[in-house]
């Protein structure tokens, strides 16, 4: 209950029922999702299922080449994101000015690709990366389609987190003769690490959950990828064609969609972890 | 009629000359605008060497601006730009030449808010020392100490160098900030209202820190006490605001300024008629 004296008509009240109401409603969809899960799920996460490679197209078996496909297609995803995303940001926030032209133009852009249908990126993912620069149907091409998917979200988080480092700090490193560069480095970057981290997350986070991008430019085969110019099912994927294609797989779709929100949870624990006990402490306690 | 009022105003809108030759910093009509608009009028002012220099003056009048334009802050704010000559030791600093990383280990600057690094008490200190080339950690730590002594808050911070320097109190933190400054062996430091964020007692310890600066080197300081202006400055200058632009009216001995002023308006500044 929020201090009484805040709360002094009415309409106050209304407004806080209401909104106690929609958290509750959130809450309340979340754990709905995770019940059913649990309930059809749970019983078939194992070891074996984690690990083997699936029989007689997923109804049995496990989901061990999907799990490696989806790690490397996030490896390829991250690895092209965060350092284009990361310059990209630092440029917009910290050397244009916020009105110049470019900038503009950079931010609008971004806005809409942020808003694009993925089946858009995975038509483009397919023309450009498989067809046109002859990828095929890879981890590759899949890869770089997610970095596509994730970029506008990530570039414009990690604006939003420089833009909200104080503008003292900056002044400081100024008045003090450090170049613009060392201040960012040694000063900025790690004050915004939080809110970057945060782009991080939103990243994985599409990357984890797209399925029609991917169909399209790294493909449904669920052998175990042997190289990145292999083609690999990834996990949504998988999900997708066992609840849709394959009569009786339910039970290891909701089993691999558990699997899925686990892994969800536990990149994000890691990275908040991370944020605030490790990498955070070291940069910047010190 | 009009003549003799001219000249006489100029007269105390410019430094007495005998001050322009000792001269360490020297506007010369210095104007400053902020996209189409002029904050400060054409301002021509002598700084002396080693001595205490307050600027007072209403808020809005372009003293923080003025001070920016000093090292060339104002650099950074989209849209600024400084007009006339700020010449330090007789080099103008607004020329394409100047090395803008050595002008400001030259010319320090003191915010009105305490802005230490989010960085230890220690590396706060340390990471602009190594970017000025002390290239020696153990002469990067005799230096820390000798300025963290000298701004008197070695006692208080010795067993926790290595802390966050947010955990400090405001005054703590200002000092530190002093501190910082001085490490880079500053020739002139410039402090915006340094005092105006702390209270009373921290306000004083700061004070007594300036007034211990003089004859080392150079200081100006902007302050709204006037109190204060008149215990620690040799020097004064006045400004006010006429239309949205800041302009000179008085400059002189903090103390003939206050007791025998020449303008009315100095006059009902500072005995807190007008301002
Ligand atoms: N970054 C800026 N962009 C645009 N205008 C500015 C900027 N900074 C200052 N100004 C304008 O310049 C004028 C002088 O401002 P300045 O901050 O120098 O005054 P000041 O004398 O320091 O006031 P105070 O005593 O309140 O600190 C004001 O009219 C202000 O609106
Ligand atoms: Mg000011």
């Amino acid at each position: 209950m929020p201090h009484e004296s805040t709360i002094s008509c009415g309409r106050d009240r209304a407004l806080w029922a209401a909104s106690q109401a929609a958290v509750w409603a959130v809450v309340l969809v979340f754990a709905l999702i995770l019940f059913d899960l649990l309930r059809y799920g749970l019983a078939g996460v194992s070891w074996s299922f984690l690990t083997e490679a699936p029989r007689s197209a997923g109804r049995e078996g496990g989901i061990g080449p999907m799990l490696v496909s989806t790690g490397l297609i996030l490896f390829v995803a991250l690895a092209a994101t965060i350092p284009l995303g990361l310059c990209a940001a630092v440029a917009m926030a910290e050397w244009l000015p916020y009105r110049a032209r470019f900038a503009r133009f950079a931010r609008i852009s971004l806005d809409v690709l942020a808003g694009m249908p993925s089946i858009v990126f995975g038509l483009f993912g397919n023309a450009f990366f498989s067809i046109y620069l002859g990828m095929g149907l890879s981890i590759w091409s899949g890869g770089l389609t997610l970095a596509c998917m994730a970029l506008p979200l990530f570039v414009r988080a990690t604006e939003e987190a420089l833009r909200s480092v104080p503008e003292s700090y900056r002044a400081g490193g100024d008045a003090l003769g450090m170049t613009r560069t060392r201040t960012l480095l040694r000063i900025v970057l790690p004050s915004a690490l939080p809110g970057i981290m945060a782009g991080v997350i939103l990243a994985i986070g599409r990357a984890l959950a797209e399925t029609a991008a991917l169909i399209f430019t790294s493909g449904y085969v669920d052998r175990m990828p042997g190289a990145l110019s292999d083609s690999g099912r990834a996990l949504s994927v998988h999900i997708y064609d066992l609840a849709m294609n394959v009569t009786g797989g339910s039970a290891n779709a909701y089993s691999s969609a558990l699997t899925l929100i686990a892994l969800l949870i536990l990149i994000n624990g890691m990275a908040v972890w991370l944020t605030h006990h490790g990498l955070y402490r070291r940069l910047i306690k010190t | 009629m009009t003549t003799p009022n001219f000249t006489r105003q100029q007269e105390h809108t410019t430094c007495p000359a005998a001050l322009s030759v000792n001269a360490h910093l020297h506007l010369e009509d210095t104007a400053i605008f902020y996209g189409g608009h002029q904050a400060l009028r054409e301002t021509t002012l002598s700084i002396p060497r080693k001595l205490i220099f307050s600027i007072i003056g209403p808020s809005g009048c372009g003293k923080s601006s003025m001070l920016r334009a000093m090292n060339r802050l104002n650099d950074r704010i989209e849209g600024c730009a400084v007009r006339g000559r700020v010449v330090l030791n007789g080099e103008d600093i607004y020329t394409a030449g100047t090395n803008l990383i050595q002008l400001r280990r030259r010319v320090g600057m003191i915010f009105q808010q305490p802005n230490p690094f989010p960085l230890s008490i220690e590396n706060n200190i340390d990471l602009p020392l190594r970017e000025h080339g002390w290239h020696s950690r153990s002469k990067r730590r005799e230096r820390i100490e000798k300025v963290i002594r000298e701004v008197g808050l070695w006692n208080e911070v010795k067993d926790r160098l290595r802390q966050s320097a947010f955990r400090l109190s405001g005054g703590q933190q200002q000092r530190l900030c002093v501190a910082r400054a001085l490490a880079l062996d500053p020739e002139v430091l410039l402090m915006d209202e340094p005092c105006s964020a702390l209270d009373p007692l921290s306000s004083a310890v700061v004070e007594d820190l300036i007034v211990g600066l003089r004859d080392r080197l150079t200081v100006v300081v902007v302050t709204h006490n006037l109190g204060q202006a008149r215990r620690i400055s040799d020097y004064t200058a006045f400004f006010w605001s006429r239309d949205h632009m800041g302009c000179l009216v008085e400059c002189g001995e903090t103390e003939r300024l206050f007791t025998a002023p020449v303008r009315d308006l100095t006059a009902a500044y500072v005995n807190g008629q007008r301002g």
